[in-house]
């Protein structure tokens, strides 16, 4: 991180060209959109020049920044889901995949990979791919998987943070799972 | 609902499937879905498969993070612009 182990705070005329791209980076892996990231980014430059007086200098001025950060993020989080609350409607994309009896339809079956995960894992094409299959997800969906497999937020917590009951909350990671495995597959990621 | 009937069809074992991934399957739920994945290979390679798929991400988060250790595009210079103004008004406004 580029904060140098600051513990005092840098001047402020220097906080964007410093930390700015530090912060726009963490926040554009989880959110859709470079627009709201940075905005997301200047709402905590803004914040932090509200709370100067709560850095105590026991981290770095880096590290408090990703902290209110992380603070915004949740918020915005928890405003998308709440703005698209029809979590139990119908997605086509996922019900496409099965036909009326929920069996696998012939176009959508899934076929083994012939590569190991970790071996997949390791490759820059699947990290690509994915990267363009998250792009591609619904926002919510993509919020919570980002929130719940990136970041490790507990499901328990995650409900609580963005008022979601579980179900709806599995029912999304699901829904963002057999996309994404769809779309990897369709970008060849397994086929070798 | 399938349970009522006794069937267990492919798109009700992959949210098993998913739902491993985040929470403690209850040992019914453990069952059925053992019980599918031994006679569905689709639905086998699909489970193996969203398991992956977070194996992926968090490595694409590995391999992005620290922040600001990655290749990935930083803040345009115009957007730098737009905040530092913001910030200096914000500060002169205190």
């Amino acid at each position: 991180m580029p904060e140098n182990n600051e513990r005092s705070v840098p001047a402020t005329e220097t906080w964007v060209a410093n930390y700015g791209d530090m912060l726009f980076r963490y926040v554009r892996l989880r959110v859709r959109d470079d627009a709201t990231a940075e905005e997301l980014v200047q709402e905590t430059f803004l914040a932090a020049l509200q709370g100067l007086k709560n850095f105590s200098g026991q981290s770095s001025f880096g590290t408090w920044l990703v902290g209110i950060l992380k603070h915004k993020l949740i918020d915005h989080l928890r405003r998308q889901v709440r703005e698209t609350p029809a979590a139990m409607d119908d997605d086509g994309a996922v019900s496409g995949m099965f036909n009326s009896f929920g069996h696998w339809t012939s176009m959508a079956t899934p076929h083994a990979w012939k590569s190991s995960p970790e071996e997949l894992a390791q490759q820059a094409d699947t990290q690509r791919a994915l990267k363009t299959c998250m792009e591609a997800l619904p926002r919510r969906y993509r919020e919570v998987f980002v929130m719940r497999v990136m970041d490790g937020v507990e499901t328990e917590e995650m409900c609580k943070i963005l008022e979601l009951n579980p179900n709806n909350l599995y029912m999304m990671l699901h829904r963002a799972r057999l996309r994404l495995r769809a779309c990897l597959e369709s970008k060849g990621i397994g086929r070798d | 609902m399938w349970r009522d009937l006794g069937i267990f069809s492919c798109r009700q074992a992959t949210r098993l499937a998913s739902d491993r991934l985040d929470r403690r399957l209850t040992v019914w739920e453990r069952l059925e879905l053992a019980m599918h994945l031994a006679m569905c290979g689709a639905c086998r390679a699909c489970a193996r498969q969203l398991r992956a798929i977070d194996l992926f991400a968090r490595r694409l988060l590995k391999t992005s993070e620290p922040p600001g250790s990655g290749d990935e595009p930083g803040l345009t210079p115009e957007a730098k612009l737009r905040m530092t103004e913001a910030v200096n008004k914000a500060q002169s406004g205190k």
